[in-house]
């Protein structure tokens, strides 16, 4: 039987050296859902950009119907009948349905766009793959975010998609918008599509595909049909097992509550509830670490607690003062200290100098100044004692930090947040791509300072190796719900972990309380 | 690494360089065609200037405004916004800085009471002036451009107003204010060179600028808030009130400029078009890489350039606005990123590869 | 009688001097819809009048000599647009240089051509753009004193309303702009090339702005002079910041400008400054209603945004009395 789609040792080495792909086989059958998995940087995304033609690739190759191709660009994709639907939609808000189908192969008559011919092309293939609810002569703007989607799906079959790549199709969707995707997926399959279904959520590829294939750390660990597989069996293969614990567990002594989050809500611009109703809270000495996967509410927590995003109910409590009510600086002042996720963007300002980083929350302490002139004496000091300390390569303190590699960036954000005399860490993706020297510089860092200087750590990380190596504690974070909390770091693993953030498991309250 | 930050630096300064020879060749070439006398033509542009101590002055006298409204637009780039309200306050405070002179006149003041507080007056209506495109962006997000070319205009025909209802002396055949008093004039520094003594408030102000930028506090803050205003967020910086009040700080700038500029050049206020200063303040901060420090260098440049083409345009009848078209072009190569990019990378790639080279013989 | 007949010429005046704005406004909503901002309609009049004059002196042909007009628009939205892509440069100082180069261009020019410095007047032998009476309507007592006997641009304005709106949103090309506006990366997406579609909408928009720089040097008056554009390309550029892309409000603001204009000529003779005072409002109109769009748009969002909290709550507390 010939393949749709087959994909045959592929390999991608990104410029800088780093191989996200290596030698992926697996194929796509006529008239098959097939899910992709695997865990974040797992290599999911650059596999699709490679099929759509947005990234080039090193080895191996591409056959459809057993013709090898090579994409060049998303048009030439389409051109091979593969379609894609983003997680953010490519749609022109204030154009109607079908404008936005016909955009670029437009049908014209007498010179103007033949808005009718749009709207009877649209339709047909509109009823060709019973998208029976939708109305094209509506605006995009106009029409709910699952009628978008139906037009993403359109667009791409209007095009003669065979292939459809769907990246995390049910992330924006509510419950009954999924079940009517699925439905609508299904009836595609029945007519001869195929479609590349990416997702998380387990039970849904578990109710809705025939095949799964699962990435792990760039590689294919193989193609399983769904019949063979629990949820269970696909999370252990995706998570795996290869923790080494490298510092040493001791019991410390730890205070009173630094960080306190009761009922905390934040609902997102969509309307819906990216952090629901959670509560945790975070003493002096203790590490917390938050496990989940990209997209379940970690960001949105983060924001809340470091001051810079906004949350609609519930309570942060951070050094006994509720953080809605504070201003960014003087929560530093009491001792918060935060390493964001995105370091280029939020963490350091990357056309300045590794000097101007490092001082950036501090200029204004009367130990560098002298009335309203800067210190430079006594900044250069500080600073370059911060560069021997946190090994940080750079040529000296003027050097703009964009010329720094990215764990060295990485190294001018720890050295100012470690220093800055903190009771409280927020630690978002900390070691997130960065080189194993400084990825254990900080996680040993992070150790000691709750340990030695009695600071409360969260942590949240898409990193199970560090959360396990790191964290006196660990919670799950699942649809913006914490699902389960475990105390004791030996009973549980990656594995178990993975079950929990995957939504295979949940704990109950009560055995959430017992943990915690 | 140390080599490419020496590389980026040689790029930054040759792009002006070289953009201001390619225009300054343009004009040569120019000459040549138009005039009937090339080289006289030549002559008159290039070395006109310093022919006389009256045209070396009148290079000072142009330079002097440009430093204020460069300053001014140094201040705007700094947040990263592109507030051109200087040129309409370049011309209100001169106007509002005639009216308050012409009703102080009574009081008699001595000279160095009178004029700072001018001064004064006109920094702080020049100030409250750039907030408004400054609030009305920071805080609603409108488009700070069209909102400040909407304002300069305003604020022209608002100067018109006053200038024909309140402050126009009929007794003259033009359009134009009663002389301003004797006690609110600067003096001539140098006798016949044109040099007035508001030289020194320009290099004043020059100095206390660049102080700002890069000894303060505030100089810092205006740099990291202009640089990543996110990051300044997170550092606990009050970011918009950080990016508003460095735009008063210039729209104070441009303001003084204006008032100094009426105070030491006209004995009444009489202009009646927008005078062109606020737009030359951005060439010559563009020019300057957006750093105070250049202003001096590039205000004095384009002061000469512009004093060269007054000289030719005195003997030889070719007008001196010609030289717009100049400015017009060096903006455009100067603001073109790509423009010598590609040489700079080529040197760069090459310099790295030199260095890999020799760290792999170690 | 004398009042009709002054309310009829200063109905008419509204229209002729409306007409250079309507143009700039146009030209600015085809690049606004292809989301750039142009603020360099300014130097495309100047040019464009410039090269009105020329061209007609040189043919003697009114048509060529708009023809050349509308060219000249076309190449400043050319070279503005290869400039930006080409060199990477921001657009606004782009457009700025772009401005100073037709003003200093033009005067260099212009003595270049006729030894001086200020107008064509008497130097060059320049045509006009014919006025036409509209049959019929001119006989009607005021109504034909306002809209009859204006130069043919002046029709050709308020056409050009209308060949916008049919060009952005009847035509292939139109829906494209709209696309790239919009939402470049959908357009690039289904292989529309962003870029190639902006330098159409800055060619479009020159052509428009050569029509305003044909009527200021053609019909205004019948000769070309320094700097003549004189700010009506920014409030052509403010007509459409308010209309926000749509071209009949643009026009509607760009007549509401006008009658500024035309009010402020009347009060020039009897109250100079209350004239000055009147030429302020198109100005501050724009402002005004730059604050309160925005204002409206954050509060609509701010509501929605509340709704969606409320709603959100009120299911948690039923969901608390599941428990």
């Amino acid at each position: 039987m010939s393949s749709l789609l087959r994909v045959e040792h592929l390999t991608k080495v990104y410029s800088n050296g780093f191989v996200a792909n290596k030698d992926i086989n697996f194929a796509v059958e006529p008239s098959e859902i097939h899910a992709l998995v695997g865990e974040n940087g797992a290599g999911k995304t650059t596999l699709m950009r490679i099929l759509f033609g947005m990234e080039d690739f090193q080895g191996g190759s591409i056959y459809i119907q057993e013709k090898p191709i090579v994409p060049k660009s998303p048009l030439d994709a389409i051109g091979h009948g593969i379609g894609m639907i983003h997680q953010h939609f490519m749609l022109v808000p204030s154009l109607s349905v079908a404008e936005n189908i016909v955009l670029g192969m437009e049908p014209v008559k007498g010179g103007f766009f033949d808005y009718e011919e749009a709207v009877r092309a649209t339709e047909e293939t509109a009823k060709k793959y019973r998208f029976d609810d939708l109305n094209v002569r509506s605006k995009v703007a106009d029409i709910s975010v699952g009628s978008m989607q139906k037009v993403e799906i359109l667009k791409a079959l209007f095009r003669g998609a065979k292939v459809l790549i769907m990246d995390e199709p049910t992330a924006v969707l509510t419950p009954q918008e999924t079940r009517e995707l699925f439905e609508q997926l299904r009836r595609l399959k029945e007519q001869g599509h195929s479609i590349i279904f990416i997702s998380h959520k387990l039970e849904e590829i578990m109710e809705l595909c025939d095949r799964v294939t699962i990435l792990r750390k760039g590689e294919c660990l193989g193609t399983y049909d769904i019949q063979d597989m629990t949820q269970e069996s696909i999370s252990r293969l995706m998570i795996g097992r290869d923790v080494e614990l490298k510092f040493a567990r001791e019991t410390h002594d730890t205070g009173n509550d630094v960080l306190k989050v009761q009922n905390l809500i934040v609902v997102g611009d969509d309307g819906k509830r990216k952090v629901d109703n959670v509560s945790f809270h975070v003493q002096r000495g203790e590490v917390v670490g938050i496990a989940g996967v990209e997209g379940s509410g970690q960001s949105q927590l983060a924001s809340a607690i470091a001051g810079s995003g906004e949350y609609h109910y519930g309570s942060v409590v951070l050094n006994d003062l509720e953080v809605s009510g504070q201003s960014v600086r003087s929560m530093r002042e009491k001792g918060m200290a935060y390493i964001p996720e995105d370091r280029m963007k939020d963490g350091a300002t990357v056309n300045q100098s590794v000097r101007d980083n490092i001082i950036a929350d501090r200029y204004y302490d009367p130990k560098f100044r002298k009335g309203i002139f800067l210190n430079r004496k006594a900044i250069d000091e500080f600073v370059n004692r911060c560069i021997k300390d946190f090994e940080i390569a750079c040529d000296d303190a003027d050097q703009p930090v964009r010329m720094l590699s990215g764990g060295n960036i990485q190294k001018v954000v720890v050295a100012r947040e470690f220093t800055s005399g903190c009771n409280f860490i927020l630690a978002e993706q900390p070691t997130r791509g960065i080189d194993v020297g400084t990825t254990e510089m900080i996680r040993r860092r992070i150790i000691s300072m709750s340990h030695e200087n009695q600071v409360g750590t969260l942590l949240i990380s898409a990193d199970l190796n560090e959360l396990l190596e790191v964290s006196d504690r660990i919670l799950v974070m699942y649809k913006g719900k914490i699902t389960a909390s475990f105390r004791n770091m030996e009973e549980v693993n990656e594995e178990i972990l993975g079950e929990y953030m995957l939504g295979v498991k949940k704990m109950s309250e009560e055995e959430m309380e017992g943990q915690a | 690494m140390k080599n490419v930050r020496r590389i980026e630096a040689i790029f930054d300064f040759l792009r002006i360089v070289v953009a201001f020879l390619i225009a300054y060749g343009m004009v040569l070439l120019a000459l040549v065609f138009i005039s009937k006398d090339p080289m006289q033509a030549i002559y008159s542009f290039v070395a006109g200037p310093f022919t006389s101590l009256r045209r070396f002055g009148g290079i000072i006298q142009k330079a002097v405004p440009l430093v204020f409204t460069g300053l001014g637009m140094c201040f705007m780039y700094s947040v990263n916004r592109f507030n051109v309200s200087g040129e309409g306050i370049f011309i209100m405070t001169a106007c509002s800085t005639t009216y308050l002179a012409l009703a102080m006149e009574g009081l008699g003041l001595p000279k160095f009471v009178f004029i700072p507080l001018l001064l004064l007056f006109a920094a702080v209506l020049g100030g409250l002036l750039a907030t408004i495109p400054a609030t009305i962006n920071a805080k609603l997000g409108a488009n700070i451009i069209v909102s400040s070319i909407m304002l300069n205009y305003i604020l022209l025909f608002f100067t018109q107003f006053v200038l024909t209802r309140l402050i126009r002396d009929t007794g003259v055949s033009y359009t134009a204010s009663y002389e301003i008093p004797v006690n609110s004039r600067f003096s001539e520094w140098i006798p016949r060179s044109g040099i007035h003594t508001g030289l020194f408030v320009a290099l004043l102000i020059y100095v206390v600028v660049v102080i700002i930028f890069s000894k303060t506090k505030f100089g810092f803050e205006m740099r990291t808030v202009g640089n990543n205003p996110a990051f300044s967020d997170n550092m606990g910086i009050k970011t918009i009130a950080v990016i508003i009040l460095a735009q008063a700080i210039g729209g104070a700038c441009a303001g003084m400029g204006g008032a100094l500029e009426q105070l030491a050049m006209n004995t009444r206020f009489q202009w009646t078009e927008l005078t062109n200063h606020g737009m030359n303040g951005v060439v010559v901060a563009v020019l300057a890489k957006k750093k105070p420090q250049y202003i001096l260098l590039t205000a004095f440049l384009m002061a000469y350039i512009r004093q060269g083409a007054q000289v030719v345009s005195s003997s030889t009848d070719i007008p001196a606005e010609f030289i717009t078209l100049v400015q017009g072009v060096i903006i455009m190569m100067v603001a073109a990123e790509a423009f010598l990019a590609h040489t700079r990378n080529k040197i760069i790639y090459s310099g790295a590869l030199q260095e890999q080279k020799k760290g792999g013989a170690k | 009688m004398n009042l009709i007949d002054a309310i009829g010429s200063f109905g008419f005046s509204i229209l002729r001097l409306s007409t250079p704005i309507i143009f700039a406004a146009l030209a600015c909503t085809v690049t606004k819809k292809a989301g750039l901002l142009n603020m360099s309609v300014e130097g495309m009049m100047l040019t464009a009048a410039l090269a009105g004059v020329l061209v007609s002196a040189v043919t003697q042909s009114v048509i060529l000599g708009i023809l050349g007009a509308v060219a000249a628009g076309c190449a400043v939205g050319l070279i503005v647009s290869t400039v930006n892509l080409v060199g990477k440069s921001e657009l606004y100082l782009t457009c700025i240089a772009m401005n100073l180069i037709a003003t200093g261009g033009t005067t260099f020019a212009l003595y270049m051509i006729t030894g001086t410095k200020g107008t064509t007047f008497s130097y060059l032998p320049s045509l006009a753009v014919p006025n036409i009476d509209i049959p019929l309507i001119k006989d009607i007592p005021l109504l034909g004193r306002i809209v009859s006997g204006h130069s043919v641009l002046t029709y050709l304005a308020f056409l050009t309303a209308l060949l916008t709106w049919v060009l952005i949103f009847k035509t292939r090309l139109g829906l494209r702009l709209r696309s790239v506006g919009e939402n470049a990366n959908a357009a690039q997406s289904v292989g529309v090339s962003v870029t190639r579609i902006q330098t159409y909408a800055y060619i479009i928009a020159g052509a428009i702005g050569g029509l305003g720089g044909a009527f200021m040097s053609m019909s205004y008056v019948s000769w070309f002079s320094r700097e003549m554009v004189a700010g009506r390309g920014f409030i052509g550029l403010s007509a459409n910041n308010i209309a926000n892309g749509n071209p009949f409000i643009a026009l509607l603001f760009s007549i509401i400008f006008g009658s500024a204009d035309a009010t402020s000529n009347v009060l020039q003779l009897t109250d100079a400054g209350m004239a000055y005072f009147i030429k302020m409002l198109p100005y501050v109109i724009t402002i005004v209603s730059m604050v309160i769009m925005s204002l409206l748009e954050i509060n609509r969002r701010k509501k929605m945004k509340q709704q969606v909290v409320a709603k959100a709550i009120a299911e948690l507390h039923l969901e608390g009395k599941d428990h």
